[in-house]
């Protein structure tokens, strides 16, 4: 039994070392990895980068007193304060922390929907999916970041109203992939023989077709998390997002709105408040886009092995 | 019309009620989130109204099962009746008349030289691939999808009109727009450019096109590169096929065979995505309109929103949504027209 289980993981390998190939070859897709695994470990590193006050939300940026003037860079502050002398250095560390979190998590919730709602119209179709398609079609006929908006005043301001608000208007996409992914799937001759061998229906999905529907979610995932966090950032810079001091990229750019025209003899005074946390959250939707984009030239079979 | 297609266009329409009861029925849904105090405020067509929050609830019934609000509710929607807004002081269905035509004319100015300009690139970059020039077509394209549009807007405006003193935010400098609010200035569109022209009053024409560069430049950017990814994704395969194979050995110059025969064909995907594009700007104008303070229905919406402004969102998002349904409707008719085969579907 356990070398036929060792037979069958053999081909997931190969093809897992093909990926890796692929990727090393492309310049692209080593700078996407490079940048999704540098803003990986400053979000994990957080605590000993931007060492948080005992006792406080880490969350919580903390403030040298409540001036409004951003200061430039001193050793104090590493990239100045912005208004109302929040430290800008520990407001992107633990900015990254804070979209890391948001992304895995609406991400992952949506995934875990996605493959249970997808699952059941793909693999047994008829009303079911009929029914469950028609509703993801309704949350798709509308433009995303409207629809979060609209969810975001219904549940109140904060990063979890954004959080879920995201993660309703997210899981659609998921289940139509998933249900896409089952509907090509089934119709092959392993899964059919696998029912004739009176296999059940978990046994089928959870070991046969969900599998073989892991690589083209994981391409639609890692596109996705740089759309989410430039929307979660927008809502957040709109003003919808956690009250004010909060280490959140969106917000730390919507308080630079008001030093973008600088002082009487230098205009670029403040530079450091608009460009910091924007230059973070550009990198890092730039880096999972460029790693979602090398995964789709590896995995799309139309295209991988030109 | 030939009868495959007309048969086509009636289906789609009948799909429309479906389609439109769902997305009521999800904008209800949202609006059940709020308790009835609140929602009555839906009702609510004059401020005075206000001092008797009661009386709507008895009256549409905001305490009774969800289906009787719901046919109440599509009801007052139908009649025109989306709600005052508090934030503008105005009923919401007058302010997204209003503030509509300054959106309209963002999207007008950008959404040409998007497609356009994505289709040139898409397809020189399909040429021409594997050469530098697609190299840099393609790291052009990752960088502006990923940019965030509000940042781009603020490090635009911190160059330009902080920096240079140039290009500032606003619809029209203050001169503009005191003179398009005097009696001299007749309104005909709300677009100001094209009010100008037919004023024949350049000085205005100008301003308006000198604050609209800003806000062009940024949704363009952000969105030029859905195109031409398609583009060039969709001219590659054309480039591939037998028939262009067949053209060159007719003797057909490649000038030829890529102008007239391979970017007509690839051009059909990029139709469907132009529609979905345009309609989807609406989502791009909320955050340009607010960097850009260009007060048009998106920075209503934006600052509705912040204020809690529940009629207004609440109206915005179904006005977004018909938006969005209708373009889908005019993408799927215009795509059965170009291409055949999908009314056999």
């Amino acid at each position: 039994m356990k070398t036929s289980m060792e037979l069958k993981e053999s081909p997931r390998i190969k093809e897992f070392k093909f990926i890796l190939k692929r990727i090393r070859d492309n310049p692209l897709s080593i700078a996407g990895l490079v940048l999704v695994t540098l803003f990986g470990i400053i979000a994990l590193m957080a605590p000993i980068l931007a060492p948080p006050i005992e006792g406080r939300d880490p969350y919580v940026i903390p403030r040298s007193g409540y001036y409004p003037e951003p200061q430039p860079p001193s050793p104090e502050h590493p990239f100045g304060t912005t208004e109302g002398q929040y430290d800008l250095y520990y407001g992107v560390i633990w900015g990254t922390r804070a979209a890391y979190r948001i992304g895995v998590l609406v991400v992952g919730v949506s995934v875990i929907i996605g493959i249970l709602v997808g699952s059941l119209a793909g693999y047994y179709k008829g009303v079911i999916d009929e029914i469950l398609m028609r509703l993801t079609d309704i949350l798709l006929a509308f433009p995303g970041l409207i629809l979060a908006m609209a969810l975001v005043v219904a549940f109140g301001p904060g990063l979890d109203s954004i959080t879920l608000a995201l993660i309703l208007v997210g899981w659609p996409g998921y289940a139509r992939l998933v249900r896409g992914e089952f509907l090509r799937i089934s119709a092959e001759d392993f899964v059919e023989a696998a029912k004739s061998i009176g296999c059940s229906d978990l046994r089928i999905i959870m070991r046969h077709i969900l599998p073989n529907a892991i690589f083209s979610l994981l391409v639609y995932a890692s596109l996705d998390i740089g759309s989410i966090i430039l929307v979660a950032a927008a809502l957040s810079f709109l003003g919808l997002g956690p009250p004010e001091g909060y280490a959140d990229w969106g917000q730390l750019i919507s308080l630079s709105r008001n030093w973008i025209t600088g002082t009487a003899n230098n205009p670029f005074a403040y530079w450091h408040v608009y460009t910091i946390p924007g230059i973070f959250l550009f990198l890092f939707v730039m880096g999972w886009n460029l790693l979602g984009d090398a995964f789709r030239d590896v995995l799309d079979p139309m295209l991988r092995r030109r | 019309m030939s009868v495959s297609l007309r048969v086509y266009v009636a289906r789609r329409l009948l799909l429309l009620i479906p389609t439109l009861i769902g997305m009521t029925l999800l904008i209800f849904a949202i609006t059940q989130l709020f308790d009835p105090i609140e929602r009555a405020s839906l009702y609510v067509t004059d401020p005075r109204q206000a001092r008797s929050v009661q009386d709507i609830i008895e009256k549409y019934g905001l305490d009774k099962p969800f289906y009787i609000q719901y046919f109440n509710w599509l009801m007052q929607m139908l009649s025109g009746n989306l709600g005052w807004s508090q934030s503008l002081h105005m009923r919401v269905l007058d302010a997204i008349i209003t503030r509509f035509p300054a959106t309209a004319e963002l999207v007008i100015f950008s959404v040409p030289l998007i497609i356009l300009g994505g289709i040139f690139l898409g397809k020189i970059s399909a040429v021409k691939r594997n050469t530098v020039i697609d190299h840099a077509c393609r790291v052009m394209a990752i960088i502006g999808w990923s940019l965030p549009s509000f940042w781009l807007g603020i490090m635009l405006l911190a160059i330009f009109y902080g920096g240079l003193s140039i290009f500032p935010p606003g619809r029209l400098s203050v001169w503009a727009e005191n003179l398009v609010r005097s009696g001299e200035f007749k309104t005909y569109t709300g677009l100001y450019t094209v009010d100008a022209i037919i004023n024949l009053n350049w000085p205005v024409f100008i301003d308006a096109i000198y604050h609209l560069i800003l806000p062009v430049i940024t949704l363009t950017t952000i969105n030029i590169a859905l195109i031409m990814r398609v583009m060039r994704s969709s001219m590659l395969e054309q480039l591939g096929r037998m028939y262009i194979t067949a053209a060159k050995a007719r003797g057909l110059d490649s000038k030829t065979v890529i102008n007239k025969h391979a970017t007509r064909n690839a051009l059909i995907p990029v139709v469907t995505l132009s529609g979905l594009l345009t309609a989807g700007m609406l989502s791009g104008a909320v955050i340009t309109e607010t960097v850009f303070e260009f007060k048009g229905v998106g920075y209503f919406a934006a600052r509705a929103a912040v204020q809690l402004d529940i009629p207004a969102v609440i109206g915005f998002a179904l006005f977004a949504g018909i938006l969005f349904v209708i373009a889908n409707l005019i993408v799927d008719i215009l795509y059965a027209y170009i291409d055949p085969r999908i009314r056999l579907r």
